[in-house]
């Protein structure tokens, strides 16, 4: 080897060595550091009803000896600009405070991973997705804001009991709901009328004949093979899971109700009238007038309306007759919900600021902004009022959404971090009834099979 | 010996003194030094560089000497390498907690997988020091030997041009060995030894500590027999479904991909085929989409309600549910692969094909063998002895492939109630996606990624060493 050549060697490995390092290093950025220019640019906050009973803060001056506070905030893309702005309207409200706000993008769903990871960096106030709750609170990740009750004490009458139940766990409030994050049904007003959309089993019973394309009509779009959507069956005739939802050993649903549910969706599938909405394939059958109904949720609402046009209509989830008796759909009362960071750096500010996140003003804002369904009641009350002269008709969307969330129509999610287990499990269930496998169709074998699908549920690893 | 002392550098290659042999194990190395050395050699032992020092490489020594300072400082100080051994077994053992009070803070205390990382280096860093001190104890027996034999043992500047000398390939290495060391090597452990804890959704290691459960879940997966209830035992059972459904897929879509890309080659590489050249264009295009693009296209084309259905029952068909049935799903998605690594194999097996000698041909024509013979006696051999090293590769990468499964079916259809997070198509890496994602079995996962690895080792190994590119390397030269 010349010593040209050595040198050179050494160069080149020196500087593979290097451009790996660098790389490594420039990857540690993270998902949550670059903030993308938000989507949705909202020019001002909308202007408050004053008949409400919704006040805007006052805007003070900072007193002289305010607290320098830097707080981190989440919020999905879309949110972003009307977060900046709620957070500035705290700022101003607060003498008492001298925030320092940084923004940062993390979605609703992703928002628990990334403060598992990594705790200490993440952000003190963030939004997330209420299926998260259990599994923060059951790594004690979820600071305790029942701290606010004692100054605010109307925190426990402001929400609906449905939704500020949802937040408690072992009577700890862990978080605001500030909107609700469910499904519920939509249906063609030409095809189906105000009464009969309240039974599946009347939507089911009506002939709708052939639609355009010489398809014939299907009444009654669900997405069966999705354990978020089957459980509504088989909690509306009083199966549970996981006991009263901390029980992570408790199901029933291979008893006499739960089969009596199998039975009825197995009859369901039999009508030829029952359409599978996996993947939303249902929307572009609406705009067909192939299909009279589709159960999804608020985040479909744009698309449905567009297919639908005029004949767009929605409402709460039918009740079905098992036995003569009438059961309620109820699915999990789910909430897109604020919390805040248990390793936060200043946690009164921090438990403040997500109160207002989640406050009327805030719903206010959301529900004129960016048609999110209310969880206070006082706006809730205004929503569901036909009465009430409003400046723009109300989504029945957020109508059907605001209803869902009633104790009557819907039930509060196991806390149990077991629930992992469940979704495979659920699908499972739904995929069999779909499908009419003969291990579910065929009486003798549905309850082994019940009998499996439950122990996987309550499987501890 | 003696005659053989013309410089200091040839003395430093021989073997210095015939009393230790320097090819023979460390240990037994080690043993001679101790055995042959003089007092000031067997003192090294515990001050390293003592017998530099006393023989006049002042550097050399002192560097030694600092190094077992330092390493000793470092094991023996406030939370160093002892604390963090102490804590590579513990894994924590106070979590963080709250402060009394409504607005307490949360002070964080332990994390069990900083402990563990943190525990792993110690370990590495205690087996460079030994690296080294066994190192320092060769150097100093040679500068024995070089005073022994009346000559100055090398200098520092002489130790380092050596460096830039003979044992270049020690500088040029060192980089890319920390490197992969800290890269490769750290990670790689840390993900083994999550096997044998229990991290998991349960266990999120500040909150709640993480502790060791040895060989726990490799039990659970690789348990025989069913549960005492008499039903199926959930984690095995999926084990060995996934397992058995990995391998047909990975051998069905290795050798239909493999047979049909030779074919599809050699129908264009036959004579008086015209426009070659645009054959293979046409062929490979489906390569230049991106194969998630495809895949996912490829997904709603033929979901129950997608393309392909509805323009079946306009034909007044009923068509299956392609992705919604178990076994049929099966089969889509290896055809779907089909589609996908067909291309591949057609381009690769071109290339062979032309460099097969023709004179083989003509003497196969003179000596009156028809197609099928000159197929099975001259090509299909040369192109397997060939492609068994390129087959190998494929089947590894067909048990891992991710892409095809996941995009395409995402697992599922979900038809069998005694499976744990995993769907009918699932493959052993799909199903170890989901662990980590879904389920947060990091503790499962880790051990399903281990399965996988000696699967595939076991495997290419055995298949490698027994294939004629490795035993007959010389053959068709």
């Amino acid at each position: 080897m010349t010593k040209g050549k050595k040198v050179l060697a050494i160069t080149l490995a020196t500087t593979m060595a290097f451009s790996c390092l660098t790389a490594c290093g420039s990857k540690k950025g993270g998902n949550n550091e670059a903030k993308p220019t938000p989507t949705a640019i909202i020019e001002d906050l909308v202007k408050v009803d004053p008949e409400l009973g919704i006040t805007a803060p006052d805007e003070v001056e900072n007193n002289a000896d305010a607290q320098k506070v830097s707080l981190k905030v989440w919020a999905p893309a879309e949110e972003q600009d009307l977060m900046e702005k709620l957070c500035t309207t705290f700022d101003k409200a607060h003498a008492e405070y001298d925030i320092d706000f940084t923004y940062e993008v993390s979605s609703e769903a992703d928002a628990a991973n990334n403060l598992t990871n990594d705790p200490q960096s993440a952000a003190d106030v963030f939004m997330f997705a209420g299926d998260q709750l259990s599994n923060l609170a059951d790594g004690n990740l979820l600071f305790d804001l029942s701290a606010l009750i004692p100054d605010n004490p109307e925190i426990e009458e402001k929400y609906d009991d449905q939704a500020y139940n949802s937040c408690l766990i072992d009577g700890k409030l862990l978080a605001f709901p500030f909107t609700a994050n469910q499904f519920f049904m939509y249906y063609n007003k030409s095809m189906l009328t105000e009464e009969e959309v309240k039974s599946l089993d009347d939507i089911l019973a009506k002939d709708l004949g052939t639609a355009p394309s010489g398809e014939k009509v299907k009444n009654f779009g669900f997405d069966l093979a999705n354990g978020w959507y089957i459980l509504a069956f088989m909690y509306g005739n009083g199966c549970t899971l996981y006991g009263d939802g901390t029980q992570e050993k408790e199901c029933n649903w291979n008893n006499e109700d739960g089969k009596a549910v199998v039975k009825y969706l197995n009859n369901m599938i039999a009508t030829g009238k029952f359409f599978s909405n996996a993947n939303d394939d249902g929307l572009p059958l609406l705009e067909k007038g192939e299909l009279a109904t589709v159960v999804t949720g608020s985040w479909n609402s744009n698309a449905v309306k567009a297919k639908l046009g005029d004949n767009y209509a929605a409402c709460v989830l039918p009740t079905f007759k098992i036995d003569g008796k009438e059961c309620h759909m109820k699915p999990f009362a789910d909430f897109k919900m604020i919390g805040v960071n248990a390793f936060a750096g200043e946690p009164r500010p921090a438990a403040e600021l997500a109160y207002f996140l989640a406050d009327n003003y805030s719903q206010w804002q959301r529900l004129q902004i960016r048609s999110y369904a209310p969880t206070v009641k006082i706006l809730q009350d205004y929503v569901t009022d036909d009465t009430k002269e409003k400046p723009e008709p109300i989504d029945p969307a957020v109508i059907a959404a605001t209803e869902q969330m009633s104790a009557e129509n819907s039930s509060l999610r196991p806390t149990t971090p077991q629930l992992k287990n469940y979704w495979s499990f659920g699908q499972n269930l739904g995929s069999l009834i779909y499908k009419q496998d003969e291990r579910i169709t065929d009486e003798s074998k549905m309850q082994d099979t019940l009998d499996l699908i439950v122990k996987g549920i309550t499987t501890v690893l | 010996m003696e005659n053989n002392t013309g410089n200091g550098q040839n003395n430093y290659q021989t073997t210095p003194c015939h009393e230790v042999d320097y090819d023979r194990a460390l240990p037994i190395v080690l043993g001679q030094i101790f055995t042959y050395g003089d007092l000031f050699t067997k003192l090294s032992f515990l001050i390293m560089g003592f017998s530099n020092i006393i023989r006049g490489q002042i550097i050399k020594g002192f560097i030694f000497l600092l190094t077992e300072v330092m390493f000793f400082y470092f094991l023996l100080m406030e939370k160093g390498g002892t604390y963090h051994l102490d804590r590579l077994i513990s894994l924590g053992t106070t979590p963080a907690s709250q402060a009394d009070g409504p607005f307490g803070k949360i002070t964080p205390n332990d994390d069990s997988r900083k402990c563990l990382l943190y525990g792993i280096g110690t370990v590495i860093i205690i087996f460079a020091f030994l690296a080294l001190w066994a190192e320092s104890l060769k150097s100093g027996y040679e500068a024995q030997y070089f005073v022994a034999k009346g000559k100055r043992p090398n200098s520092f500047y002489r130790d380092i041009q050596i460096y830039f000398d003979k044992k270049i390939y020690r500088t040029l290495l060192f980089l890319p060995i920390v490197g992969i060391s800290i890269f490769t090597i750290t990670p790689i452990i840390f993900m083994i030894c999550i096997g044998f804890t229990n991290y998991n959704a349960k266990h999120n290691g500040y909150t709640k500590l993480v502790d060791w459960i040895g060989f726990d879940m490799f039990g659970k997966v690789l348990h025989m027999g069913k549960d005492p209830d008499g039903t199926v035992n959930m984690f095995s059972h999926t084990f060995w479904s996934v397992l058995g459904w990995t391998l047909i897929w990975a051998v069905a879509t290795t050798f239909l991909c493999y047979i049909f890309g030779m074919i599809l080659a050699m129908v264009i590489n036959r004579k008086g085929i015209k426009f070659k050249k645009f054959w293979r264009t046409l062929f490979i295009t489906s390569v230049a989409v991106p194969q998630f693009v495809s895949l996912l296209i490829m997904r709603s084309f033929l979901s129950e309600f997608g393309l392909l259905n509805s323009f079946l029952r306009n034909f007044g068909l009923n068509p299956p549910d392609w992705l919604g049935d178990s076994t049929l799903a099966k089969v889509v998605v290896i055809v779907v692969n089909l589609w996908v690594g067909i291309p591949y194999t057609m381009l690769i097996t071109t290339g062979i094909l032309m460099n097969i000698p023709a004179e083989l041909y003509e003497a196969a024509k003179v000596d009156g063998a028809n197609a099928v013979t000159t197929f099975f006696k001259i090509t299909l051999p040369y192109m397997i002895f060939v492609t068994t090293p390129y087959l190998i590769q494929q089947f590894i990468g067909n048990i891992n492939n991710f892409n095809v499964i996941y995009l395409l079916t995402g697992g599922g259809p979900n038809m069998d109630t005694s499976k744990y997070q995993a769907g009918d198509t699932d493959l052993l890496v799909t199903w170890l996606y989901k662990l980590t994602t879904d389920s947060k079995d990091f503790n499962l996962a880790s051990v399903i990624g281990m399965l996988i690895f000696i699967l595939s080792a076991t495997f290419s190994l055995i298949t490698y060493r027994s294939s004629g590119s490795y035993k007959n390397e010389e053959e068709f030269q």
